[in-house]
C-alpha cells in the first residue's frame, strides 16, 4: 500500500519585498506559500539571501576570529564591502553604523552619510543600513541617510512599537525598505505592521526582525515565535505576512561558547571552528523557522550556508517538485 | 454648519474666484499663456492644486482649466430667506477659495510682487519641508498654528506667539486685519521670525495663507506617499492631514467674508478655527475630530483651546522637579533619621483621590499646595494630606478613574527621596532631607503627577490640575467624598453584569505563550491570570487601540446557561486562527475558555463527587485528581480547551457567574488553604447569599485530604450539595 | 478525530485501582488523550473500550528504547510538527560512530573510556555521547562482539551498525540484554535482520529506497514480530533529508500509514554538520556520527538543548554566584534569577563590559525578573534570603548589590531585609546598558 502524502495547501502567502532600488541591483524576498524550505509542498519564487556586516568603525569588540577575514579593512565600510560582495559573496551588505551610537564616538548623521556613500559607490548590491539602536541619535541618522540616498531602496534597521513615525516617514517618502522589530513577541510584531500601515506604508515594503536569539541564548524563542508568525502568515493574516530578518552575526559573536578558546576548554574542541559552526546552527536554524535575509558576520559561515541554498534551489527558485 | 458663516464664506469664495480669474486674464494677456508658472523650491507645482485636482501647473495657460474646475464647485450665494443645506456648499466654497488663493500668490511675481521681502518669508522649499515636515508627521512637532490677522497690540502679539512657541508648536503668519499684520507686531517687538524660531511670516494678504495648507499638502504628498489623481486621491490626502497633522486656524481680529471662505477651506483638512472675536460657533463634529469652529477666545487661552478642540497631544520630555527621577528611585525607602516631612501611615490622614471633570472644570497644569509648604513646618514633621487630581478628557470616562489613581503609586515612588507607598486612604509619604534640600517640595509631587499622567496616558488624559491640601481642615472635608467615590467604584465594579454590557474583552497579551489562547473577560468573569477585569481592558483597549485587549461585541445570545454569544464565537475564531468555534463563559465542561500558563488556579473536576476541585498555583501538594499543581498545569495550559479542566482567577469563584452552566459554586467540593484565607468571609458571604451558609466548612482542603476516596466519604459525612447535583460529565 | 481527556474516561472503567501508575482514572485519561501513556497500562479495559479507543489512544510515534540501565535512551512518542503546539519530548539522541575498520582495539577501547566520561553542564542539563554506533568490523565475527561488549560495559547504549547477518549475531548474542539496536546497511536483505530483531526482542532501523517502501518494510516488520523500530528514510542532500523528515512526522501525526508511527534514525557521515542541524531541528530522533569533534558536538548539543525545551517551562540553571572575569572584594555583585536565558543574556553582557564582576543567581523557579517578581518570587525578602545562602555577601567589601532596573521597587525592602549596612543600588532595566552603568554609575561612586 502506497503512501497518501498531500501537500499542504495554505489560504496565505508570504509577501513579495524587493530591495534596493535606483543604482542597486534589486533582490527580491518571499513570496513563498508554504513553510519555510518546504519546496517539495510549496512553491518558492525567491530563495533566502545571505548578507555580511560591516562597520563604520574598527569594531570594538569583535573577536579575532572574526576580524581575520576582514584584515585591514575594519572601519573601512566601502573596502569591506566590496570584499563582501565580489570575493565573499554575499547578496547583500548590511553596514552597521555602530561609530554613531554615543558610546562609541557618535559619529554624526553626516558622517554616517559619507560612509553610506562610500559603500553604495563600491558595490551595486543592495544595502541595509542599521542605526545605533532604538533613540533619537537612530532617527537623525537613518533619517539623513536615507533622504541623501532616497531611490536606493535601502533597508532601514529599525523601527519598533514605541518609535516608528519618523521612519516610517522617510520610508515612504524616499522610496525604502524599514525592518520593523519586536522583541520576540508575536503580538507585538503584528502591532508594529499595523502601527506602520496605520502611517501609509504599504507593507510590500516592511520586514519583520523577530529579535534574534543566538544558539544558546534564547535561539528557541525566536525560532518558535518565527514559526508561529510563519503560520499566521500562511493563514491569511496580512499584517503578519512580511518576510523575516535575522541580525544572526551580532548575536553568535558574542557569546561564551565562541569566545573560549581550545586551552581553556578542550573538550570544546577547535575555537574558530566551533565559532562558524555556532554561526550556521543558528543561521540554519533561523532559516527552518522563516527568516528570508540572514545577516552574518564570518565568510565562511556565509560560504556554508550558501553552499545549502544553492544546492536546495539549483533547479531554480521555484522548486516545485510535486 | 453656521447658516451665517456659510452665506459669508460662499460670498467670499465667489469674490476671490472672481479675483484671480480676472488676474488671470491680466496676466495671460501681459505675458501668455504658455509662460512658465509656479513657486521656487518645490517639485509639487502648485502643491494645493496639485494635491485636490491632481493637475500640475506648470503655464498660465494650465490654470484656465483649473479656474473653469474650481467654479463649477461654486454653489449660488444663498438668498437670506431660504434655507438650503449649506455644509457641502461651503466646504466645495472653501476648496475653490483655496484654490483661488493659490492662483493669486503664484501670479504675483508675474505681476511685479514678489513674495519675499521685508520679513514676508514667501512659500516653504522642499528642502525645509523635508526637515521640518516630518517633525510633524512624526510627532516631534505637535502641531501649526495658522495664525490669521492682526492682534490688538504688538505686546499681546508677542505673548502669543511665544505662548505658541513654548509648546513647540509651528508658528505660520498671514493676512491681516485692517491692515495690520501679527508678524509687523513681532518685527516692531524685535522678535525673530524664521525657520529656527519656528514663527514663518508668509505674507500679508489673506490668499498667503494658502502657503500654510501647501506645506501640509505637501507633507501628505511626500511622508504619507500620498499620490494626486482624481476626488479619492485628494480625499486621502485630506483625510491624512486630519490625522496625521494637527494644525489649526486662529483667527485673530474682525473676519471677513474671504476670511470665511479660507476658514471653510481650512476645515476640508480638518483644521478648526479658534476666533477672539464673536463669531458664529460650529460645535457639532463633522469634518473635523471634534468642534469646526470655537469663537470669543481670549488671547491668553488660545493656544490650550486649540489644542484641546484639535486634539494635540502634548508631552514633556523633561519633568522639571529637581531632584532625578525614574522607576530606578521606585522602591527606595526614606527612613526616619533621613525624613524631611512625612504623611500619613498610622501618624496622618492621607489619601489620593483622582476625579474626572468636564473639560470646563479643569484648569490645565494648575498645582496648588493649600496649607503648609515644606519649608512652613519643622523637620521631620508629620502633615495630613489629600493629593486631589481632576483629569479631564475628550475620551475620559469615570470608569478610569481607579485605572489612573492607581498609576499615583508608581508615579509618585519615581523622584529620588520620595517614598510612596499604598493607595487611597492608606497612603504613606515621605519626603528626605536630601531631596528637600535640593529643593523639592510638596508642589513637586502635583508636577510630577501632571506630567506622568500626560506623558502616560495621552489618549485619555487631556487635561490635569493637582490640588495637594496639607491643613487638616481641608483634608477632612473632602475626605468623605473620596471615600464615597471609592466605595461607589467598588460597588460598581460589583454590580456589573455581563448582562449589562454590549461588549466583553479580548486579552490576546499570553499569545506569545500559547499561540491559540485568547481571553474573554466579562465583568462577571476576570482574566484568568487575576490582573484585568473588565475595565482594565476597556481602559486598556482606549488608551491603546491596537494593542492585546480588543473589545468583542457579544451580539446574539446562542445559550444563556452556559454562556455562549455568536459575536463572542466569531471573534474566538479569527482570535485563534481558526483553532475554536465556540466558547462557553460558564462552563467548563462544555467548549471551555483556553488557558494559557498564567491562571492564578486550576478547577478540575473530580468524577465520583459530582463536583470540582479549585487548586491555587502557590499550592504545592497532591490533590485529589492525583495530580499535583504542575501536573494539572501541563494539561490545562498552553491554549487548549480541555474539557473538565479551565485555569481561572481566584476572585471568579465569588462571581455570581462562576460555573453557573455546570451548577455554580455548589459543585465546589475540595479547595486549598491558600485558596479559602484569601476568599474567606467573602467566600462565605456568597455562600450565604445563595442560601447555603453552611456551604464553606463543607468544602474540603488539604488538611481534609489530599485523596479521592477520603474526600468522598467526607463529602457524605458532612452532607455536601454537589453528592446530589448528579455527575458533571 | 482525537479524543479528549473527558471522553476517554468515561469509557475507562472508573475504578481508581491505579495499577496504570495514576491514582485516579481520571488523570490517566488526560496523560491518553496527551499521547503519553498507552492504553495497554489500563489493567481493565474492556476489549470494546479498546476497540473504540482503536488506534487512536496509541502514541502517533511509538517510544523505543536502546540500551539498559542509567544511561538508557528512550526516543519517539512526539506529538506535534511544531515545538510550540506543545514540546518535544525524547531530544535526539547523539551516538558517535566508530569504525573498527580503521582503529586498533587498544584505540577504540581509549576512546570509549574518553567518551563515556564526557559530561558538560549547560543550563541544568548534562551534555553526553549518548551512545555508540559500531560499524561491523571486517572479517571478524568475534571482534564485532567484544567491541560490542566494550561499549555495553561502560554503560552506553550501542547501535550496531552491521553489514553481514552473522556478524550481527553474535554481537547481539553477546550484549542481547542490553537492548543494542540493530542497524543494517542500507540496501541489503532486511528480513533476516526482521528475524533477529524479533527473535530477541530489539530494537530495528528500517530502511528502503523510499518513504512508500520504508513504510511497507515497517508493516512486513511488525508482522514478523517485530515491536519497536526506528525508520531511516533516504537522504541524499539536504534536502532531500529534510523532505523525508517531514513527511515522516506528518504522516506519523496524521497516522496516515501504521508503518510510519516510529522514530527516526539518521546517519551521517563526518562534515555534514548541516544534515545534523537539520536531523535536530526537524524530528530526527537519533543521528550517528561518523568523526566530529568537540567543535561540532557543543553547538549539537545545545541546539537540541534549545529546540527539546519545553516551550511552557523554560530552563533554569542551578543557583550560584558566577564569577565574571576574576573579581576581587571590590568587584559589582550583581543578583539575577535563574531563568537560564535571563543569566545567559546578563551574564554574557557582563563579560562584554570587561569589568570583573559577581552574579548571584538565585533561585525564582526559573521565570524572568519581572515575572519572578509578579509572582513574589524575586522579593527582597526572598532575595536577601538566597544572598545569604549562597554566600554572596561574604564577597565584597562594599556591601552594595546591585539588582536589575525593573524591580527597583525592592530596592528598599531588600535593604532592610539585608540589614547590616547593605546598600542596594539598582541597575539599568536592560543588561545592554550595564556597560554604561558601570562607567557612569557604579565607577564614579566607588571613586568617591
Amino acid at each position: 500500500m502506497s503512501l497518501k502524502l498531500q501537500p499542504k495547501k495554505w489560504p496565505g502567502k508570504i509577501r513579495e519585498v524587493t530591495l534596493g532600488a535606483g543604482n542597486r541591483q534589486p533582490r527580491t524576498v518571499g513570496g513563498g506559500n508554504g513553510l519555510p524550505l518546504h519546496t517539495f509542498e510549496a512553491d518558492f519564487p525567491h530563495r533566502p539571501v545571505l548578507a555580511l556586516e560591516v562597520t563604520d568603525i574598527n569594531p570594538p569588540r569583535w573577536l579575532d576570529i572574526v576580524r581575520e577575514p576582514w584584515e585591514g579593512l575594519l572601519g573601512k565600510p566601502a573596502d569591506a564591502a566590496r570584499k563582501a560582495a565580489e570575493q565573499y559573496g554575499a547578496d547583500l551588505i548590511m553596514l552597521n553604523l555602530m561609530g554613531t551610537h554615543p558610546d562609541r564616538g557618535g559619529r554624526s548623521p553626516d558622517q554616517a552619510a559619507i560612509d553610506v556613500e562610500a559603500v553604495l559607490d563600491a558595490v551595486r548590491v543592495p544595502l541595509i543600513v542599521k542605526g545605533p539602536g532604538a533613540g533619537a541619535k537612530q532617527n537623525d541618522v537613518l533619517a539623513r541617510v536615507a533622504e541623501k540616498y532616497h531611490g536606493e531602496g535601502l533597508v532601514l534597521h529599525s523601527a519598533c512599537q514605541e518609535d516608528y513615525k519618523t521612519l516610517a516617514a522617510v520610508t515612504v517618502a524616499y522610496g525604502h525598505v524599514l525592518v520593523s522589530e519586536s522583541p520576540i513577541d508575536l503580538n507585538i510584531a503584528k502591532q508594529v505592521d499595523i502601527l506602520l500601515s496605520d502611517v501609509n506604508i504599504n507593507l510590500d515594503r516592511v520586514l519583520i526582525d523577530p529579535l534574534t536569539g543566538g544558539l544558546g541564548y534564547g535561539l528557541e524563542y525566536t525560532y518558535s515565535v518565527m514559526e508561529r508568525i510563519r503560520l499566521a502568515a500562511l493563514g491569511g493574516d496580512q499584517m503578519l505576512n512580511s518576510p523575516m530578518i535575522c541580525l544572526v552575526g551580532e548575536e553568535v559573536w558574542k557569546v561564551k561558547e565562541v569566545k573560549v578558546s581550545e586551552r581553556q576548554e578542550p573538550r570544546w574542541g577547535d575555537q574558530e571552528t566551533r565559532g562558524i559552526n555556532w554561526e550556521v546552527a543558528t543561521a540554519w536554524s533561523l532559516i527552518e523557522a522563516g527568516a528570508e535575509v540572514v545577516v552574518l558576520r564570518h565568510p565562511d559561515s556565509l560560504a556554508r550556508v550558501r553552499k545549502i541554498l544553492d544546492a536546495w534551489f539549483a533547479e531554480g527558485a521555484s522548486n516545485n517538485t510535486r | 454648519m453656521s447658516r451665517i458663516i456659510a452665506t459669508a464664506a460662499i460670498r467670499g469664495a465667489h469674490a476671490c474666484v472672481a479675483r484671480a480669474e480676472k488676474m488671470l486674464s491680466e496676466t495671460e494677456e501681459r505675458h501668455g499663456r504658455d509662460k512658465a508658472i509656479g513657486f521656487e523650491a518645490t517639485a509639487y507645482a502648485l502643491p494645493v492644486t496639485l494635491a485636490l485636482l491632481g493637475k500640475r501647473v506648470m503655464r498660465l495657460g494650465d490654470l484656465d482649466e483649473v479656474l473653469q474646475e474650481i467654479r463649477r464647485w461654486l454653489p449660488p450665494i444663498p438668498d437670506s430667506d431660504i434655507w438650503l443645506p449649506y455644509l457641502g456648499g461651503a466646504l466645495d466654497a472653501g476648496a475653490a477659495t483655496l484654490i483661488a488663493h493659490e492662483t493669486v500668490e503664484a501670479l504675483k511675481p508675474l505681476n511685479g510682487h514678489d513674495l519675499v521681502y521685508d520679513y514676508w518669508l514667501g512659500p516653504t522649499a522642499d528642502g525645509i519641508l523635508r526637515e521640518q515636515g516630518i517633525k510633524l508627521v512624526d510627532g516631534r512637532m505637535p502641531g501649526f498654528a495658522a495664525c490669521v490677522g492682526a492682534l490688538p497690540d504688538d505686546e499681546t502679539a508677542e505673548r502669543l506667539a511665544r505662548d505658541l512657541q513654548e509648546k513647540n508648536i509651528l508658528v505660520f503668519m498671514g493676512s491681516n486685519t485692517n491692515g495690520e499684520t501679527m508678524a509687523g507686531q513681532l518685527h516692531r517687538r524685535g522678535v525673530d521670525m524664521n525657520w529656527e524660531t519656528f514663527l514663518v511670516p508668509y505674507g500679508p494678504d489673506t490668499s498667503s495663507i494658502i502657503h500654510a495648507l501647501g506645506f501640509a499638502c505637501r507633507a501628505a504628498m511626500t511622508f504619507g506617499g500620498l499620490h494626486p489623481g482624481g476626488l479619492k486621491e485628494a480625499r486621502d490626502i485630506l483625510m491624512y492631514n486630519k490625522r496625521r497633522v494637527f494644525a489649526f486656524v486662529l483667527a485673530l481680529g474682525d473676519v471677513d467674508d474671504e476670511k470665511y471662505a479660507t476658514a471653510a477651506g481650512a476645515i476640508n483638512f480638518g483644521f478648526p478655527v479658534i476666533a477672539d472675536t464673536d463669531i458664529p460657533q460650529i460645535l457639532p463634529t463633522g469634518i473635523c475630530t471634534y468642534e469646526h469652529v470655537v469663537s470669543n477666545v481670549p488671547y491668553k487661552e488660545m493656544p490650550s483651546r486649540a489644542i484641546e478642540v484639535r486634539g494635540l497631544k502634548i508631552t514633556s520630555l523633561d519633568i522639571p522637579i529637581p531632584v532625578r527621577h525614574g522607576p530606578a528611585f521606585e522602591g527606595e525607602r526614606v527612613r526616619k533619621e533621613d525624613l524631611a516631612i512625612e504623611f500619613g501611615s498610622k501618624y496622618t490622614r492621607a489619601y489620593e483621590y483622582l476625579k474626572s471633570r468636564r473639560m470646563d472644570e479643569v484648569e490645565d497644569e494648575r498645582i496648588r499646595v493649600i496649607g503648609p509648604e515644606i519649608g512652613d513646618v519643622k523637620e521631620a514633621a508629620q502633615l495630613p494630606l489629600a493629593i486631589f487630581v481632576e483629569v479631564a478628557g475628550r475620551k475620559m470616562q469615570v470608569d478610569f478613574e481607579s485605572i489612573l489613581e492607581r498609576h499615583i503609586h508608581s508615579f509618585l515612588s519615581e523622584p529620588m527621596g520620595v517614598m510612596h507607598l499604598g493607595q487611597r486612604d492608606t497612603v504613606w509619604l515621605r519626603i528626605s532631607k536630601k531631596a528637600r534640600d535640593a529643593g523639592f517640595r510638596i508642589e513637586h509631587l502635583g508636577v510630577m503627577l501632571l506630567h506622568k499622567l500626560k506623558n502616560d496616558f495621552p489618549a485619555i488624559v487631556d487635561k490635569v490640575q493637582v490640588t495637594l491640601f496639607t491643613n487638616k481642615e481641608d483634608v477632612d472635608q473632602l475626605y468623605d467624598e473620596a471615600v464615597a467615590a471609592y466605595r461607589r467604584r467598588d460597588e460598581r465594579m460589583g454590580a456589573m453584569t455581563d448582562e449589562s454590557v454590549d461588549v466583553f474583552y479580548s486579552c490576546a497579551l499570553c499569545q506569545s505563550y500559547a499561540p491559540n489562547h485568547v481571553c474573554i473577560i466579562t465583568p462577571q468573569r476576570l482574566g484568568l491570570c487575576g490582573a484585568y477585569n473588565w475595565l482594565d481592558g476597556k481602559a486598556a483597549h482606549e488608551i491603546n487601540p491596537h494593542g492585546g485587549n480588543q473589545p468583542v461585541a457579544k451580539k446574539e445570545l446562542l445559550d444563556p446557561v452556559k454562556g455562549k454569544w455568536k459575536g463572542i464565537n466569531e471573534f474566538l475564531e479569527v482570535a485563534t486562527n481558526g483553532q475554536f468555534q465556540s466558547f462557553s463563559a460558564y462552563s467548563m465542561i462544555d467548549d471551555p475558555m483556553t488557558s494559557c500558563g498564567c491562571f492564578e488556579c486550576v478547577a478540575c473536576v473530580l468524577p465520583g463527587t459530582g463536583g470540582i476541585m479549585v487548586v491555587d498555583r502557590e499550592y504545592r501538594g497532591n490533590t485529589p485528581v492525583g495530580m499535583n499543581f504542575s501536573s494539572l498545569a501541563e494539561i490545562t495550559g498552553g491554549g487548549q480547551q480541555t474539557p473538565g479542566f479551565v485555569g481561572i482567577g481566584t476572585l471568579y469563584v465569588l462571581s455570581k457567574k462562576f460555573i453557573t452552566g455546570d451548577g455554580g459554586l455548589p459543585r465546589l467540593v475540595w479547595t486549598t488553604t491558600n485558596i479559602k484565607q484569601r476568599l474567606g468571609e467573602k467566600l462565605r458571604q456568597r455562600c450565604a447569599e445563595m442560601g447555603l451558609p453552611d456551604l464553606f466548612d463543607k468544602i474540603a482542603d488539604e488538611t481534609v485530604c489530599t485523596d479521592l476516596e477520603p474526600l468522598i466519604e467526607h463529602l457524605a459525612a458532612v452532607n455536601h450539595p454537589a453528592l446530589g447535583m448528579g455527575e458533571m460529565i | 478525530m482525537a479524543l479528549t481527556g473527558l471522553q476517554i474516561f468515561k469509557l475507562l472503567p472508573g475504578t481508581n485501582c491505579r495499577d496504570c501508575g495514576y491514582t485516579t482514572c481520571l488523570a490517566f485519561a488526560m496523560k491518553l488523550a496527551a499521547g503519553q501513556v498507552s492504553l495497554d497500562k489500563c489493567p481493565t479495559a474492556s476489549e470494546d473500550i479498546k476497540a473504540t479507543l482503536g488506534a487512536a489512544s496509541a502514541p502517533p510515534i511509538r517510544g523505543v528504547t536502546i540500551g539498559k540501565g542509567e544511561r538508557a535512551i528512550t526516543v519517539g512518542e512526539e506529538t506535534v510538527y511544531f515545538r510550540h503546539d506543545k514540546t518535544f519530548v525524547r531530544p535526539t539522541g547523539l551516538f558517535r560512530m566508530i569504525d573498527p575498520n580503521r582503529l586498533s582495539d587498544g584505540e577504540i577501547e581509549k576512546h570509549l573510556d574518553d567518551w563515556a566520561t564526557i559530561g558538560i553542564e549547560r543550563a541544568g542539563e548534562l551534555f553526553r555521547v549518548d551512545g555508540i554506533a559500531m560499524i561491523e568490523p571486517a572479517g571478524s565475527r568475534e571482534r564485532y562482539a567484544r567491541l560490542a561488549e566494550a561499549i555495553s560495559r561502560r554503560g552506553m547504549p550501542v547501535a550496531l551498525m552491521a553489514s553481514t547477518i552473522d556478524g550481527v549475531r553474535s554481537a547481539v548474542e553477546k550484549i542481547k540484554d542490553q537492548r543494542p539496536l540493530i542497524v543494517p546497511s542500507p540496501g541489503v536483505d532486511q528480513s533476516p535482520f526482521v528475524a533477529l530483531a524479533a527473535e530477541f526482542k530489539l530494537p530495528l532501523v528500517i530502511t528502503g529506497k523510499d518513504l512508500d517502501d520504508v513504510a511497507a518494510t515497517a508493516v512486513d516488520a511488525a508482522k514478523h514480530g517485530v515491536t519497536d523500530m526506528l525508520l531511516e528514510p533516504p537522504a541524499k542532500d539536504a534536502r532531500e533529508l529534510h523532505q523525508n523528515l517531514s513527511r515522516l512526522r506528518r504522516g506519523a501525526l496524521d497516522r496516515i500509514h501504521p508503518g510510519l508511527g516510529y522514530p527516526i534514525f539518521l546517519r551521517v557521515a563526518a562534515g555534514e554538520f548541516d544534515k545534523v542541524v537539520i536531523g535536530i531541528t526537524k524530528f530526527a530522533s537519533l543521528v550517528a556520527m561518523e568523526n566530529a569533534a568537540g567543535e561540532a558536538w557543543l553547538p549539537y548539543w545545545t541546539l537540541r538543548q534549545n529546540i527539546y525545551t519545553d516551550p511552557q517551562k523554560p530552563l533554569q540553571i542551578d543557583p550560584s554566584v558566577h564569577s565574571i572575569g576574576e573579581p576581587d572584594e571590590n568587584a559589582p555583585l550583581l543578583v539575577t534569577t535563574n531563568f537560564s536565558l535571563t543569566y545567559f543574556i546578563v551574564s554574557t553582557e557582563l563579560d562584554g563590559t570587561g569589568v570583573p564582576s559577581r552574579l548571584a543567581v538565585v533561585d525564582a523557579e526559573g521565570m524572568s525578573v519581572l515575572t519572578a517578581w509578579s509572582a513574589g518570587k524575586f522579593s527582597g525578602e526572598k532575595v536577601a534570603k538566597e544572598l545569604r545562602r549562597l554566600g554572596a555577601t561574604e564577597h565584597v567589601k562594599h556591601k552594595t548589590v546591585i539588582i536589575p532596573g525593573y524591580v527597583s521597587v525592592i530596592s528598599g525592602e531588600l535593604e532592610d531585609a539585608l540589614g547590616d549596612g547593605w546598600r542596594v543600588l539598582t541597575g539599568p532595566q536592560e543588561a545592554s546598558d550595564l556597560n554604561a552603568f558601570f562607567r557612569d554609575v557604579w565607577q564614579p561612586m566607588m571613586n568617591g
